[in-house]
């Protein structure tokens, strides 16, 4: 096979936040959330990063959808830089890129009913689309995450942990992205639907040639999803590989303490 | 085996009613911790294990919201029969607590010092040197400064901070058993391994039980004396660590086990649970 086409290019990628503490005459060194950081994500696979608390993964992923703000650095897609691009311009790169977060109990809208929930988008990136068009699309998404279509006029409280985040994630295929950044999708979760989402995730990758950007603290997951594996700590990439290699020969200090700490049976 | 258990739980069965709905949480459940021992209780959200734990020192709503039924021993003594000052004596004092999130159960108002203070001034009186009591129950739980931290209010103090003062503050009285419901579950890895290491070394010190509530089959592994699975009310299996770790006997438990991703074992895709064994 060919090498697969680079889909998104981070290069020198910093996110400072002013420190707030101390008086205003007081100087105070900004907190560098992630400080200096390079990748890329090639078409069709799936790049873990991993980190502990605090160790930037998160900013970083929100960075590339402007939902954090770029101190520094360049974000392509493609060959289109769209660090620099802002509101209207951005929007057509929404469509591409989309995102699901760690916890389904707080990103789904409890006033909303899931029609409406996977309508939303529709409307915004396919105005086009009459109402018909669109609850045939809303169930064809339930059912690209095995959910049955007469959820549709279900609130999100009705339904368990797992099937709230399958709505996240059909909330984001609602607009066909290229690019997901899955944000500790499956943290929240107990084993065994975790084990259910990682699966169906890997299911639509395979199905719909998705992109990830798998951020999570597990390594094991990370592992499993994962065609090469980002280590962040303190706001810098300190290793990145094959899972294979940095499981079995870990380079840097930070990535052998992560591994050791991880109980294994 | 140890002739009396410290602890002796029998047909414990715990109901909620809301709105005329009553829901089963706890289905006539048998255990008991022999003294010096680690139980695990594993088990998904919703299986009871929580529950089960709060219930053993009345710290669920009391009725008609919450029903509980069967009975708790406590060295031979039924705890549903004691006056409310008669468990209060417990407690805190022979039956201590720590929970998931410290920065929730921590006061945010007062300082580490302060509140562990309180917690020993409480269930010891006759003790005049509480300061004393607070910075040795600090230096216990491998506190670099515990002057320091004594001084300091939780929001200073990072998550595996605020985790070993909340454990400083349950083992500041000495108790007997310590309930420890998911310690380490909003911890980083690297922190959970020295939270964990370090009941380890308390427990093997202090001679205590340790009651361990999680969901993490790793840490049962190399935690606990016995394991009990729990689902949806009811225990499943129990048993010695090693013996239900490696060789389950109840279909649940397997599945449990296999759902789990592990380091260094990638699988093309990952076990679930079959229909008939989901919750």
């Amino acid at each position: 096979m060919s090498h697969p086409e680079t889909l998104l290019t981070v290069k020198n990628l910093s996110v400072h936040y002013p420190s707030r503490l101390g008086w205003f005459w007081q100087k105070n060194e900004p907190k560098r959330a992630v400080n200096d950081i390079s990748f890329t994500v090639p078409r069709g696979k799936t790049v873990g990063l991993v980190g502990e608390s605090g160790s930037g993964k998160s900013t970083t992923g929100k960075a590339i959808i402007k939902l954090s703000p770029l101190t520094s650095g360049q974000i392509f897609y493609k060959e289109t830089n769209i660090g620099v691009l802002d509101g209207q311009a951005f929007q057509p790169w929404r469509k591409k890129i989309q995102m699901i977060f760690q916890d389904p109990y707080n990103s789904l809208n409890p006033r909303s009913d899931v029609q409406s929930i996977l309508s939303e988008p529709l409307e915004i990136h396919f105005p086009n689309l009459t109402a018909s068009e669109r609850e045939e699309r809303c169930v064809d998404l339930l059912k690209s995450v095995k959910l049955p279509a007469d959820y549709l006029r279900r609130y999100p409280h009705e339904f368990s942990g797992g099937q709230r985040q399958r709505i996240g994630i059909a909330r984001a295929l609602a607009v066909q992205p290229e690019l997901i950044i899955c944000d500790e999708p499956v943290s929240a979760l107990d084993v065994s639907v975790q084990a259910e989402v990682v699966n169906l995730l890997q299911d639509l990758q395979e199905q719909l040639g998705l992109t990830y950007l798998f951020i999570a603290h597990d390594l094991a997951v990370v592992e499993q999803v994962s065609d090469e594996i980002l280590v962040m700590s303190q706001g810098k990439i300190v290793e990145a590989g094959k899972p294979s290699s940095i499981l079995s020969r870990p380079q840097h200090p930070y990535t052998q303490k992560l591994l050791s700490a991880v109980p294994r049976f | 085996m140890t002739s009396e258990p410290l602890l002796h739980v029998e047909n414990l069965s715990i109901t909620f009613t809301s709105h005329d709905r009553r829901t089963s949480a706890v289905k006539s459940i048998s255990f008991s911790v022999a003294k010096g021992e680690v139980l695990a209780v594993v088990g998904e959200s919703g299986s009871g294990k929580s529950v089960s734990a709060l219930s053993l020192t009345r710290l669920l709503p009391s009725p008609p919201l919450c029903q509980i039924q069967g009975n708790i021993f406590w060295c031979g003594k039924d705890l549903q029969k004691l006056s409310e000052d008669e468990l209060t004596q417990i407690r805190g004092k022979e039956i201590a607590y720590i929970f998931q999130d410290p920065g929730t159960s921590l006061n945010p108002v007062y300082t580490i010092g302060y509140q562990i203070a309180e917690a020993v001034k409480i269930h010891e009186p006759t003790i005049k040197d509480t300061e004393a009591v607070v910075l040795q129950a600090l230096q216990d739980v491998l506190i670099d400064d515990p002057r320091k931290v004594a001084q300091q209010y939780p929001h200073e103090l990072s998550g595996g901070m605020q985790q070993r003062a909340m454990i400083a503050m349950a083992l500041a009285c000495n108790p007997r058993l310590l309930i420890a419901d998911e310690p380490t579950t909003a911890l980083d890895v690297t922190i959970q391994k020295e939270i964990i290491d370090l009941l380890k070394r308390l427990r093997q010190e202090r001679k205590m039980s340790i009651l361990l509530i999680t969901h993490n089959f790793g840490i049962v592994a190399h935690f606990a004396d016995r394991v009990q699975v729990m689902r949806q009310g009811e225990i499943v299996e129990s048993g010695e660590t090693s013996s239900v770790m490696q060789n389950p006997k109840h279909p649940y438990t397997r599945g449990l086990i296999a759902c789990i991703p592990r380091l260094g074992q990638r699988r093309r895709r990952l076990t679930t649970l079959s229909e008939e064994m989901k919750a």
